[in-house]
């Protein structure tokens, strides 16, 4: 009797540890410098000991599981093995079918970056998404040229349609429509069986205010890029629409996933320091949505506001210019404290 | 009697906002119809050949479509459409189309580029 409770507790204890080593185990979670603060990479590169999300305890516990994201992008390298495991589908937004094409990288790169973020899996491969174990809705949309109320509302639709729990969208037009307003704001407040879709928007990378743009709907998250200072990237846009900061880079791009049929890289991964490296508020977005998944998976009954609430309220106020009533224009409410918001469900 | 003067107030209001939403000018066209209009704050407005009607429950279809020489490209839920039309100044006719008594909104299908962040 006595020997199979000590037998259960150290089977206990073996997954526990198997569970806590499996994150440091991804061979690139060292460079991770946004999700977590590692002594030796972060003096390599001179990073300031809170660049991070504060979100290392959260990591080890959620991985977004029974959460559904919709990212809105241009093409993705359906086949990289970081995320196949989480890609339950593809949406074409122009036809409805399953067919993207991948074949430069002008095209796959920016979506492939966005999901790694993400979803990268726990595999001893690679890097650690935030959310591995989120369900991956991708719907393609061509951003490389000009893009059509009537594309944006069908990607919409096509999010709302797969139920999604959240929406990522790096990118933004600086000039949202009426029909689009209105789309998105029928959708943060019914969708969800009433709960609302959460929305985030990247901000946009130009180091100025652009009015009426889709992060400055009341209902959105919009998302702004910190450095490895811990302060707003030079680049990143400020205004009425910046809500959160998360870490984007300046002089270190986010590890994340590549499109590796691309020739001209030498690996699946943009690493940090990499001359094809990721960062911008396109970087950002996908942090604060794969956080809000770890969120859901907490308490999946939280409503879009709820959410919004715990998320912008449990936020580091960083930088040095001063917040009132909690907020201002250039660092929105903060940047992202995961751990925090998690302790305050 | 208050309530009256609250009403016709809004109703004002609606309709000034109504008017300034289509206070459009035609600066560019492509193929003999307009597709750049210039709007009264100065910005400039690509539209596509369609626009997006919304129309009360009970409503003629085809009635709208051969009065305004229209067509469906596409249908939503909640009786919103997108309609394709040939005519030259867009806005024009959706100036018309909003006057119709059975149609709830009417918004232009505009185009833009994106910025990927």
């Amino acid at each position: 009797m006595r020997n199979g409770l000590i037998i259960i507790l150290i089977l206990f204890f073996s997954v526990s540890c198997k569970k806590n080593n499996s994150i440091s185990n991804e061979p690139l979670y060292q460079e991770q410098w946004a999700l977590h603060y590692d002594k030796p990479f972060y003096d390599a590169y001179d990073i300031n000991i809170n660049a991070h999300m504060h979100g290392e305890k959260s990591l080890l516990k959620y991985s977004g599981k029974g959460v559904k994201i919709a990212i809105i992008d241009m093409g993705i390298e359906q086949n990289h093995t970081e995320y196949t495991h989480a890609l339950k589908k593809v949406i074409n937004s122009r036809d409805g079918s399953n067919q993207i094409t991948c074949n430069d990288y002008t095209v796959c790169y920016h979506g492939t970056a966005v999901t790694g973020i993400i979803s990268s899996d726990i595999n001893g491969d690679g890097l650690r998404g935030i959310a591995p174990d989120s369900e991956i809705i991708f719907i393609h949309l061509d951003l490389k040229g000009y893009v059509g109320d009537d594309e944006i509302l069908d990607a919409l639709i096509y999010a709302e349609n797969e139920n999604v729990d959240i929406v990522n969208a790096s990118w933004g037009t600086g000039d949202v429509s009426p029909i689009i307003k209105s789309k998105i704001e029928s959708m943060s407040n019914n969708g969800r069986n009433g709960k609302g879709i959460i929305f985030v928007f990247a901000v946009g990378n130009r180091g100025k205010s652009i009015p009426n743009d889709e992060s400055m709907l009341e209902s959105v998250i919009g998302v702004g890029s910190t450095d490895e200072e811990n302060l707003r990237s030079i680049y990143s846009n400020f205004g009425e629409g910046l809500d959160i900061m998360a870490p984007g880079g300046f002089t270190l791009g986010i590890t994340t996933t590549y499109a590796f049929n691309d020739e001209t890289h030498p690996n699946p991964y943009m690493k940090a320091e990499d001359y094809k490296k990721f960062q911008g508020t396109s970087a950002s977005a996908p942090i604060i949505s794969a956080s809000i998944a770890l969120l859901l998976e907490k308490n999946p009954q939280l409503t879009r506001k709820e959410i919004q609430n715990i998320v912008l309220l449990s936020a580091d106020k960083i930088g040095n210019i001063e917040y009132l009533n909690e907020r201002n224009d250039y660092y929105g409410y903060g940047k992202l404290n995961l751990d925090k918001a998690i302790s305050l469900l | 009697m208050r309530s009256i003067q609250a009403i016709i107030i809004l109703s004002l209001f609606l309709s000034f906002s109504y008017t300034q939403s289509f206070d459009y000018q035609p600066i560019n066209k492509k193929n003999g119809i307009y597709t750049q209009y210039k709007k009264s704050d100065g910005t400039i407005v690509n539209l596509k050949n369609t626009f997006f009607v919304k129309l009360k429950e009970v409503t003629n279809l085809n009635l709208l479509l051969s009065s305004y020489n229209i067509h469906i490209k596409k249908q939503y839920k909640d009786n919103m459409y997108l309609f394709e039309s040939k005519e030259r100044d867009l806005f024009k006719i959706m100036k018309q189309i909003q006057k119709e008594p059975y149609v709830l909104s009417v918004t232009p299908n505009s185009f833009k580029r994106i910025d990927i962040r």
